[in-house]
């Protein structure tokens, strides 16, 4: 059964299942490394993380490790972390500030463009040209409102054809900080056993909360009643849960007030009225009650309302790192921007007390998956008045298990064994080194 | 009270406190803090102000009660079933007295045993005690995780 599937991975999804080897076969998941990963745009960094010249990010994603820099012309470039001289791991340091990078084995430095600066005893290397010697850059880095993505095919679509509708949901996480920049802050972390598409699928997932989460929920909805009365969170009874499927594996979930107040502390009258002063009112107030689940395929969901965003980091098939980064917006008083992060931290963080709920249930999936007792998973659950709008998106009301096929249509595109060979082995194209 | 009594008097406290949530008598344990507690798990490093640095916990009382009630709540995932915890508490030292508050820190090793393994985090603890006619209470609890630069898996209250 596996080695005929292996063959062809588009054979492990249909239209509305998929195969259970899909989270727990090894081969597959080198194969979405190289495939997806490999090939697709992926998020790296917001600009804010390193803002000055010569800040620097390292950061690893699968086998890979990166580092990330911006030179003293503010431009911003990425490299493997590896030393062009011997293949060491050239920065250990996760965030810093350097004029210059130098491998600890035998000295070689690298300017933050990645040209090579100095060779200890150069003048006894022969047929060494240094200048082909420099760092090895990833071959397309972009951004778009700050989110940095990269791709390490050399060619391909540009970042604002691969995020399509997506852009607009990064313009109003921006848009909603009174000077319409946003800072990110530096994560907190966790760590699962379990597949990575566990976490792309449960932040698009409207339909465990009731259960997984209801623990916090009736404790939190008690202690609230306590101080508040009844319906505390002010919750609109007749909201419509709003899902849209944006092409790309990308899509959103838009709450519309069904979860009233909740992280609505954070923002005070002194931020509704720095708002209205630069959209008006009515604009400010739709920025602020905003409540919306962005998921940027392969590894990057943002939360607009207790904002954040989360990278998903795959180690192993059934290992992975999720980095969450809470964003300030810029403008806005220190109060706001610390119940920002106050939120988040509540919310995601490995003590927090609501995403370790789904890191269990990440736990319980793996283990069931991996003992091979189910074939097919059903993604069954479809939304009311599912239709499509422009550019394709597909839109329904109601929980809907229609972002998760569409993140596995992206994955069935990128996998597909017909995909242009040219970009199925990066590592091996000649474009990719200096 | 001689400076060994006290030590005494500071290291069983301690002791007690582990005890209780070894036991996850987590109600008795919200009798040890005062109700302005600050608890607070720092992220990254040992210290980092909420704002400038994102945080794993920095709670007030409210707050940890809910903690409490969530952690005895048969309908919690992450206490299926319940995590057991083992608490070995050394280096304990007064580091000075002000405002009516003893500062004392100390060195934790946590064992967490779960379904999935047995995970030890070494800790720096920093409390800061009242002196109060119920006895010694907790106004300020730091927990330093010396691996709160890496990715965590979830953590019991501590």
């Amino acid at each position: 059964m596996n080695a005929k599937f292996t063959r062809d991975p588009a054979l492990l999804v249909g239209a509305d299942r998929i195969h259970s080897s899909v989270y727990t076969d090894p081969e597959i998941f080198e194969r979405e490394l190289n495939l997806i990963f490999g090939r697709s745009w992926f998020f790296v960094a917001h600009e804010s993380e390193i803002p000055q010249p010569g800040d620097f990010k390292t950061d690893q994603l699968g086998r890979w490790r990166f580092l990330l820099v911006r030179h003293r012309d503010r431009g911003i470039r990425l490299f493997h972390n590896v030393c062009r001289h011997r293949g060491a791991l050239l920065c250990h340091e996760n965030y810093g500030n350097t004029q210059v990078f130098k491998c600890m084995y035998h000295g070689w430095t690298f300017a933050t463009d990645g040209s090579v600066q100095g060779v200890p005893m150069r003048e006894q290397m022969r047929d060494l040209d240094v200048q082909t010697h420099g760092l090895v850059p990833i071959p397309r880095v972009d951004s778009y409102q700050g989110f940095i993505f990269a791709s390490l095919a050399s060619a391909g679509e540009s970042l604002r054809d691969y995020l399509g509708g997506a852009k607009r949901y990064l313009d109003l996480m921006v848009e909603r900080a009174p000077e319409g920049r946003i800072v990110a802050v530096k994560p907190v972390q966790y760590h699962y056993r379990g597949n990575w598409k566990l976490q792309l699928e449960n932040y698009s997932d409207n339909y465990h909360p009731a259960v997984l989460h209801h623990s916090v929920l009736s404790t939190g909805a008690k202690m609230l009643k306590e101080k508040f009365g009844e319906n505390p969170i002010g919750a609109k009874s007749n909201a419509r849960y709003e899902e849209r499927v944006l092409g790309h594996g990308h899509s959103i979930a838009d709450y519309h007030g069904g979860r009233g107040a909740l992280w609505m502390n954070a923002y005070d009258d002194e931020y509704l009225q720095m708002m209205t002063e630069r959209v008006g009112m009515e604009r400010a107030m739709e920025l602020r009650d905003s409540d919306i689940h962005l998921i940027i395929y392969p590894n990057l969901l943002v939360h607009v309302r207790m904002n954040h965003y989360r990278v998903i980091k795959p180690v192993s098939v059934d290992q992975t790192v999720v980095n969450t980064y809470p964003c300030k917006l810029v403008g806005a008083s220190k109060r706001v921007n610390d119940a920002l992060i106050s939120n988040t931290s509540h919310h995601v963080s490995a003590a927090g007390e609501v995403q370790v709920d789904d890191l269990q249930a990440f736990n319980w999936l793996q283990e069931g998956l991996a003992s091979g007792a189910l074939e097919w998973i059903p993604f069954k659950l479809y939304g009311e008045d599912e239709h499509t709008e422009m550019e394709g998106e597909c839109v329904s009301f109601g929980t809907s298990e229609g972002a998760i096929r569409g993140q596995y249509r992206e994955w069935t595109r990128l996998m597909s064994a017909t995909a242009d060979e040219s970009l199925s082995a990066p590592n091996h194209d000649p474009a990719y080194r200096w | 009270m001689t400076t060994l009594q006290r030590q005494h008097e500071i290291e069983q406290f301690l002791y007690h406190e582990a005890w209780l949530l070894e036991q996850r008598r987590f109600d008795e344990w919200l009798n040890l803090l005062t109700e302005d507690i600050l608890y607070w798990i720092p992220n990254l490093g040992e210290s980092g102000d909420l704002g400038d640095d994102a945080v794993i916990v920095y709670e007030n009382f409210a707050a940890l009660k809910a903690r409490a009630i969530r952690s005895l709540d048969p309908s919690n995932p992450t206490q299926m079933p319940p995590p057991r915890t083992k608490y070995f508490i050394t280096n304990v030292t007064i580091t000075g007295e002000s405002e009516g508050l003893i500062r004392v820190r100390s060195s934790m090793l946590l064992y967490v045993l779960r379904r999935s393994g047995l995970e030890t985090h070494p800790i720096s603890c920093e409390h800061r005690l009242r002196s109060t006619r119920d006895g010694l209470q907790i106004a300020f609890k730091k927990v330093y995780l010396i691996s709160n630069n890496q990715p965590l898996s979830p953590l019991p209250l501590i």
